[in-house]
C-alpha cells in the first residue's frame, strides 16, 4: 500500500513541478531526467538483476531515436505509432544481439554490445542520406500535442508518465518471482536450470526488454528538441548511462532513479569544464565501482540503520513437524541402461545399469572419484552422456535438457550448496514452489498490495516449518551455518513437489543430531512416495535409510543390493579401505 | 619438520579444523586419515598457508610460517601436491616437470637436467611420454607426473592430498611405495588419504581426522590393529 | 595487379596491427580472465608519446625506448589501480566491475591526450624511412617502406612472445596460473607476480603497435575505440585462447578489411568486424576447450 501511495506522490509531484520551478530550463532538465531514468531501469535490470553486461546500449537508445524520428518525420506517421515503432526497432536489435551473445557470454557479451554500439554510431555518422550525419536531423516532429507554449510540459508530463509505468514494471520484476529468477540464473546457471528454468530464454528475453527501454528513452529522446545527431550516440552515451546506473546502486529497483539524477546534476555543474568531461566520467566510473560499489542507495543504507530481521522463538520441533501436511507424491521410476561418460580420455562412468523402484531410497556410494557426481549431473541433465539411456517412468529423457527434466519432476540438491545470496531463505525456498497464478494475475494481485504470492508464500513457510527453520526466513544464505543451509537446500527442492529428489551428499559437514534430523525428513519423504537417489558417504546414514545401494568405483558398479548385502560384500570393504583383506 | 600446533581453521563463517597438533619429522612417512568432510583438503591448506589459521600456529624447518606467502613457503622446500593432481592439460609433460623446477631459479641448467634424469628414471613412463600434452595422461600417470613435478622442486617436506583419488589399488599401491622410499631417503612425507589401511600399511604414524578433530592418534601399526579405526571411518 | 599488392601489403600491416593488440588481450585473459578494454587507448597514447619524442628531436631507437618503458609503467598502474583493488571487494563488487574500471581508465587517457596535444588529428613522422610516403619498388609496385617495417617488427615482437609463452619458465608459471591460480601457488609460482606481469606484457604489446601505427594514420585522441574492439574481434576470433588462431585472425582481419575498403569505401571497415560477430554466433567460445568447472 505504502508502494501506491509512493506512486500517487510521483504522479502529484510530476503534475505540479512544471509550474513549481522558475523557468522551462527545469522543465528541460526534467525531461532529460524522465527519458534517460528509463534507460538507465533497462541496463540496471540487465546488469544488476541478471548480471549481464552491455557496453551498447547507446546503440539501441539510437535505434529507437532514429526509427521513430524517421518514420514520423521523412514518413509521416504520427508520434504515437512512430515511437513503439522505434522501440520495436531497438527491441528486434535486442533479440538478435542476445542470440547472438547467447552460448557465449561474459567477455563476449561485453565484446559484441561494444562492436554492436560502435556499428551502429558509425551507420548514423556516414549514412548521411538517411540520417544527417553529424550534421544532424532537422525538423523532426516534436511531441507536444499541438500546443507549441505548452509543449515542454506535456512533454515533460508523457515522459513521466512512461517513467513510471516502467518503474511499476521493474519494481514488480524486483519483487516477483522473476526477479528471484533472474538472480538466480546471473549466480548459478546449472543450480536454475535445475529448478526449471530455460536460461536461454530468460537471458535473451532480459536482454531485448533491456535493449527496448534504451529504444523509448531514444524515441523520447528524439522528439524533444526535434534535432538529432550521430554525436549524441557515441560511446559516451552508453558510458553515461552505465555510470548512472552503477552510482544509483545496482540492482536496487530505485537505483536508476538516484542514479539518472546524480549524472544529471554532474553533468549540468561541470558543463563549464567540457574540456575535461572525460577525465571526470573516468574518475567518476573508478571511484564508484572501488570505493562505493553499493552505490548511492546502498551508502543511504548504510548510514540509515536498518532493521535487523528479528527470529521468532524456535519451536518444539516435533510439534512443528505435526502441525503440517505435506502433500502426498506420485512417485515415479527411474532407469537407468548403459550410461557411460569419460572426459578427455579418463572414464568416469562405464556401462552403468541402475533402476530405481518408485517410492523407494536407492543410495549410490562409493569412494571419491567413483564418479558419482558426474552420475547425479548425468542423471540431472546438467551433462550429457557419451552413451545409455535414462527414462523416468518409461519416458525416454535421455535427450532433454535439464529444465525440461526439473519439469517433468526431478529436483535435485548440490554438494556444493546452490544457494542464491541475493534472495532471502525464504525467496530460495520459493524458487522451487510452482506459481499458482499467471503472469497477469500475479501483477494484478502485486499492483492491489497484500495479497501477492500469498498462496505460494505460504506452502515455502510450510516446508521451512517442516524442517523447523523459520525462524530464518529473513536472513540471506550467507549468514546460516552450515547446517542451516543445507537445510534450506533441502526445502527448496522439497518446495519443487519432485516426484525423484536426486539428494548429493545432504549430510556431509553435519553433525550427528543435524544428519538424524535430515534422516527423518528423507525417510518422510518417501513415505509420503517421493522416489529418492541418494549419494552419501556416512554409512550410517545411508545403512539406516536405504531400500537398496548400488557401489560405484572407477565409474563400474561393483555390487548392488540391500544395506545387509552390501556391509558383508567383500568388493565393497576393498573399495572403500583399499586393501585386499576383508577389514574386521 | 612440519609441526602444527592448536590449529583451528574456518572457511567463511563455517568452522573446519579444531585445535589440531601434529608433527611430521624428517624421513618419516606420516598420515592424516578420515572420511569426506573431515578437513583434510583445509589441514593442508593451512599448513601451506593458502588459509590463514584461526588460532595456532605452523611452524616449517623451525620457524613459524604466519606471513610467508604460499609460494615462499613452497620455494623454500614446503611442497603440496594438490587435490585432483593439477597437471596442466595443454602443456607437455616435460614442461609440467620445469613448471616445478623453474622455481629456483639460481639453478644452473645443468642440475636441473640432472633431476630430470632422476625424475624420469624414477617414473619411466613420463620419459615415454615427455612430449605429449599433460592433459593426455591418464589419471596414473598424471598422479606420477604430479609427484615428480613436486619433487623438481627439491622438497624438504612433502605433502600429498589423496594421491588414490580415482585410481587402481595397484597404482595407487605404487604410488604410495615411492612415497615410503622419499620417507626413507630423509624427506618429511605428510600423506593425506581416504582409504584408510593402505595408507596405514606404509605410514610410520598416523591421524585420524573426524569433523575438524583428531579423534585418534599413534604408531601407524597400532592403528591398523585397531578395529576403531574401521569403523569411525566408515561412518 | 598493382593494387592488389599494395592492398595486400596494407592489409598485412594493418593485421600485424591488430595481431599485436589482441595478443596484449590474450595474455591477460589468458592469466586472469580479465583484460584491459583500453588496450586500443593504451595504443593510442604510445603513438603520441612517440610522435611527440620524435617531433622534440629525440633519436628514434631512444624514442621507443622511453615509449616501451612508459607503457610498462602504465600496465603495472593499470593493474593496481583497475584490477586488484576488485579482488579486495570480493562479493560487493559489481559483475563485470573490470571492464568498467578498465574502460574508465581508458576515458581519462583520452583525455589527458587531448589536454596535451588538442583534439584535432595529428600525423606521426616516421620512423623507418625518410618521409611517410617512401616506397620502394617490389615487382614494378610501389610498396610504403613503413609497411614492410611495420610487418617485420610486428613478427619479430610476436615471435618474441611466443618464445616468451613456449620457451621461457615465465611463460609456464603463466599457462599454470591460468590453470589452477591456487595449485600455481603450491608449486612455487608468485601468481600476483605473474597477474601484474601479465598486464605489463599487454601494455607493452599495445606500445609497440602504438609506435609502428602512428606513421600510418592520422592520429587523434578517439582513436583507441575502433582498435580495442578490433583487438577484441580477432582475439575471439582465437577463442582468446589459441595463440596461432590469433596471429592468422589477425592477419586475415587486416587483409579482409584493406580489400572491402577498396571496395565500399563508406562502410568497407564495418564487414569484418559483422563477419567476426556472425560467426561468434556460429562458433562459440566453447569449442576452443574452456575449462568446465565441474558441477557439485
Amino acid at each position: 500500500m505504502y508502494r501506491n501511495l509512493g506512486y500517487l506522490l510521483a504522479i502529484a509531484i510530476a503534475a505540479a513541478f512544471p509550474f513549481l520551478v522558475p523557468n522551462n530550463f527545469f522543465v528541460h532538465l526534467a525531461q532529460i531526467f524522465a527519458y534517460t531514468t528509463i534507460a538507465v531501469i533497462g541496463l540496471n535490470l540487465l546488469l544488476g538483476l541478471s548480471g549481464q553486461m552491455s557496453l551498447g546500449h547507446g546503440g539501441f537508445y539510437a535505434l529507437g531515436a532514429y526509427g521513430s524520428a524517421l518514420l514520423a518525420g521523412s514518413l509521416g506517421w504520427p508520434l504515437l505509432f512512430s515511437i513503439p515503432a522505434g522501440v520495436g526497432v531497438a527491441l528486434v536489435a535486442g533479440i538478435l544481439v542476445g542470440l547472438l551473445c547467447l552460448r557465449t557470454r561474459g567477455l563476449y557479451l561485453a565484446m559484441a554490445t561494444l562492436a554492436f554500439g560502435f556499428i551502429v554510431e558509425i551507420a548514423a555518422q556516414r549514412w548521411t542520406s538517411l540520417t544527417g550525419g553529424t550534421m544532424g536531423l532537422f525538423g523532426v516532429p516534436q511531441l507536444d500535442f499541438g500546443n507549441f507554449r505548452m509543449g515542454p510540459v506535456y512533454f515533460f508530463w508523457f515522459a513521466a508518465a512512461m517513467l513510471l509505468l516502467v518503474q511499476i514494471g521493474s519494481d514488480y520484476l524486483f519483487a516477483s518471482r522473476y526477479g528471484r529468477r533472474l538472480q538466480a540464473i546471473k549466480e548459478s546457471e546449472p543450480f536454475a536450470r535445475t529448478i526449471g528454468l530455460n536460461v536461454p530464454i530468460w537471458r535473451t528475453a532480459i536482454f531485448a526488454l533491456s535493449a527496448a527501454l534504451a529504444g523509448l528513452a531514444g524515441a523520447l529522446f528524439a522528439h524533444q528538441s526535434g534535432f538529432i545527431s550521430s554525436e549524441a550516440f557515441s560511446i559516451r552515451l552508453t558510458i553515461g548511462l552505465l555510470i548512472a546506473t552503477v552510482i544509483g546502486g545496482l540492482g536496487r529497483s530505485y537505483g536508476p532513479i538516484f542514479g539518472a539524477a546524480i549524472l544529471i546534476g554532474i553533468a549540468e555543474t561541470t558543463a563549464a569544464l567540457h574540456e575535461i568531461g572525460l577525465l571526470l566520467y573516468g574518475g567518476i566510473l573508478l571511484t564508484v565501482i572501488l570505493v562505493f560499489p553499493e552505490g548511492a542507495i546502498g551508502l543511504a543504507g548504510k548510514l540509515i540503520p536498518r532493521k535487523t530481521a528479528k527470529a521468532p522463538p524456535r519451536r518444539d520441533a516435533e510439534e512443528a513437524r505435526s502441525a503440517l501436511v505435506l502433500p502426498q507424491a506420485k512417485g515415479a521410476a527411474l532407469d537407468i541402461v548403459g550410461v557411460s561418460k569419460s572426459y578427455s580420455g579418463v572414464v568416469a562412468l562405464s556401462d552403468l545399469n541402475m533402476s530405481i523402484r518408485p517410492g523407494t531410497v536407492h543410495a549410490l556410494i562409493g569412494p571419491n572419484g567413483a564418479g558419482k557426481s558426474t552420475f547425479i549431473n548425468v542423471v540431472a541433465g546438467l551433462y550429457q552422456g557419451d552413451k545409455g539411456t535414462i527414462s523416468i517412468d518409461g519416458k525416454d529423457v535421455t535427450g532433454t535438457s535439464a529444465h525440461a527434466r526439473a519439469r517433468l519432476g526431478l529436483a535435485r540438491t548440490f554438494q556444493n550448496l546452490q544457494l542464491i545470496q541475493g534472495v532471502s531463505v525464504l525467496d530460495n525456498v520459493m524458487l522451487g514452489v510452482r506459481p499458482e497464478r499467471g503472469a497477469p494475475g500475479d501483477f494484478l494481485a502485486w499492483l492491489a498490495g497484500g495479497g501477492h504470492e500469498r498462496g505460494e508464500r505460504r506452502r515455502a513457510e510450510a516446508i521451512l516449518e517442516f524442517l523447523n527453520i523459520s525462524h530464518l526466513r529473513d536472513l540471506r544464505p550467507k549468514d546460516l551455518s552450515y547446517g542451516h543451509r543445507k537445510l534450506v537446500e533441502l526445502a527448496r527442492a522439497i518446495a519443487q513437489q519432485p516426484s525423484i529428489m536426486l539428494l548429493d551428499e545432504p549430510v556431509a559437514g553435519l553433525n550427528a543430531q543435524e544428519a538424524a534430523s535430515i534422516a527423518r525428513v528423507v525417510s518422510d519423504l518417501r513415505d509420503r512416495g517421493t522416489t529418492i537417489l541418494l549419494v552419501e558417504h556416512n554409512m550410517d546414514f545411508v545403512m539406516g535409510l536405504s531400500d537398496r545401494i548400488t557401489v560405484l568405483d572407477f565409474g563400474h558398479r561393483i555390487a548392488e543390493g540391500t544395506p545387509e548385502e552390501i556391509q558383508k560384500n567383500p568388493d565393497v570393504i576393498r573399495a572403500y579401505l583399499g586393501t585386499d583383506e576383508a577389514a574386521a | 619438520m612440519i609441526r602444527v600446533e592448536n590449529v583451528s581453521a574456518a572457511i567463511g563463517s563455517v568452522d573446519i579444523l579444531n585445535d589440531i597438533s601434529l608433527a611430521v619429522p624428517s624421513g618419516r612417512l606420516v598420515t592424516v586419515i578420515g572420511a569426506n568432510g573431515a578437513g583434510k583438503t583445509t589441514l593442508l591448506r593451512t599448513i601451506s598457508n593458502v588459509l590463514r589459521p584461526k588460532e595456532g600456529r605452523v611452524t616449517f624447518d623451525g620457524r613459524e610460517t604466519g606471513g610467508i606467502a604460499p609460494h615462499v613457503l613452497a620455494r623454500q622446500g614446503l611442497v603440496q601436491v594438490p587435490q585432483g593432481r593439477q597437471i596442466i592439460p595443454n602443456l607437455s609433460v616435460r614442461d609440467n616437470l620445469l613448471i616445478g623446477a623453474n622455481r629456483r631459479e639460481t639453478a644452473a641448467s645443468s642440475e636441473i637436467d640432472e633431476d630430470l634424469e632422476a625424475e624420469f628414471a624414477r617414473f619411466p613412463v613420463l620419459r615415454e611420454r615427455q612430449d605429449v600434452p599433460g592433459g593426455s595422461l591418464s589419471g596414473g600417470e598424471q598422479q606420477m607426473l604430479a609427484l615428480s613435478r613436486a619433487l623438481m622442486m627439491r622438497p624438504k617436506a612433502l605433502m600429498l592430498d589423496e594421491p588414490s583419488l580415482g585410481l587402481a589399488p595397484q597404482i595407487v599401491k605404487s604410488i604410495l611405495r615411492s612415497l615410503r622410499e622419499l620417507a626413507d631417503s630423509g624427506l618429511a612425507v605428510l600423506l593425506v588419504e581416504q582409504l584408510a589401511l593402505l595408507a596405514l600399511d606404509i605410514a610410520d604414524d598416523g591421524y585420524v581426522l573426524q569433523r575438524g578433530q583428531v579423534v585418534m592418534s599413534g604408531p601407524a601399526s597400532e592403528l591398523r590393529r585397531s578395529s576403531t579405526v574401521v569403523e569411525s571411518y566408515l561412518s | 595487379m598493382t593494387n592488389f599488392l599494395q592492398l595486400l601489403v596494407s592489409g598485412v600491416a594493418m593485421g600485424a596491427i591488430y595481431t599485436l593488440t589482441a595478443k596484449g588481450l590474450f595474455i591477460a585473459h589468458l592469466a586472469t580472465h580479465r583484460l584491459n578494454f583500453g588496450q586500443g587507448d593504451f595504443m593510442m597514447v604510445a603513438a603520441f608519446l612517440v610522435m611527440a619524442l620524435l617531433i622534440a628531436g629525440v633519436h628514434a631507437l631512444l624514442a621507443v625506448i622511453l615509449v616501451v618503458l612508459a607503457l610498462c609503467v602504465m600496465g603495472y598502474l593499470l593493474e593496481r589501480i583497475a584490477i586488484r583493488p576488485l579482488d579486495a571487494l570480493a562479493e560487493r563488487s559489481t559483475p563485470y566491475a573490470w571492464v568498467l574500471t578498465t574502460a574508465g581508465i581508458a576515458l581519462i587517457l583520452q583525455n589527458l591526450v587531448e589536454l596535451v596535444w588538442g583534439g584535432s588529428a595529428q600525423y606521426a613522422p616516421p620512423l623507418f624511412s625518410q618521409s611517410r610516403d617512401s616506397v620502394v619498388i617490389v615487382m614494378g609496385v610501389g610498396i610504403f617502406v613503413e609497411e614492410i617495417a611495420i610487418i617485420v617488427v610486428a613478427f619479430l615482437v610476436v615471435g618474441a612472445l611466443y618464445w616468451f609463452l613456449f620457451a621461457s619458465r615465465w611463460g609456464k608459471a603463466v599457462y599454470a596460473v591460468a590453470f589452477n591460480p591456487e595449485a600455481a601457488n603450491l608449486l612455487g609460482v608468485d601468481v600476483r607476480g605473474v597477474i601484474v606481469l601479465v598486464f605489463v606484457i599487454a601494455s607493452v604489446l599495445a606500445g609497440v603497435a602504438g609506435v609502428l601505427i602512428g606513421p600510418l594514420v592520422s592520429l587523434h585522441p578517439h582513436i583507441g575505440l575502433v582498435f580495442t574492439i578490433k583487438a577484441l574481434a580477432v582475439a575471439s576470433l582465437g577463442g582468446f585462447s589459441n595463440p596461432v588462431g590469433i596471429l592468422i585472425g589477425g592477419l586475415l582481419f587486416g587483409v579482409a578489411e584493406a580489400f572491402s575498403n577498396y571496395w565500399d569505401s563508406a562502410f568497407g571497415d564495418l564487414y569484418p568486424l559483422l563477419f567476426v560477430l556472425a560467426s561468434l554466433a556460429i562458433k562459440p567460445s566453447g569449442l576452443f576447450g574452456e575449462r568446465h568447472a565441474d558441477v557439485r
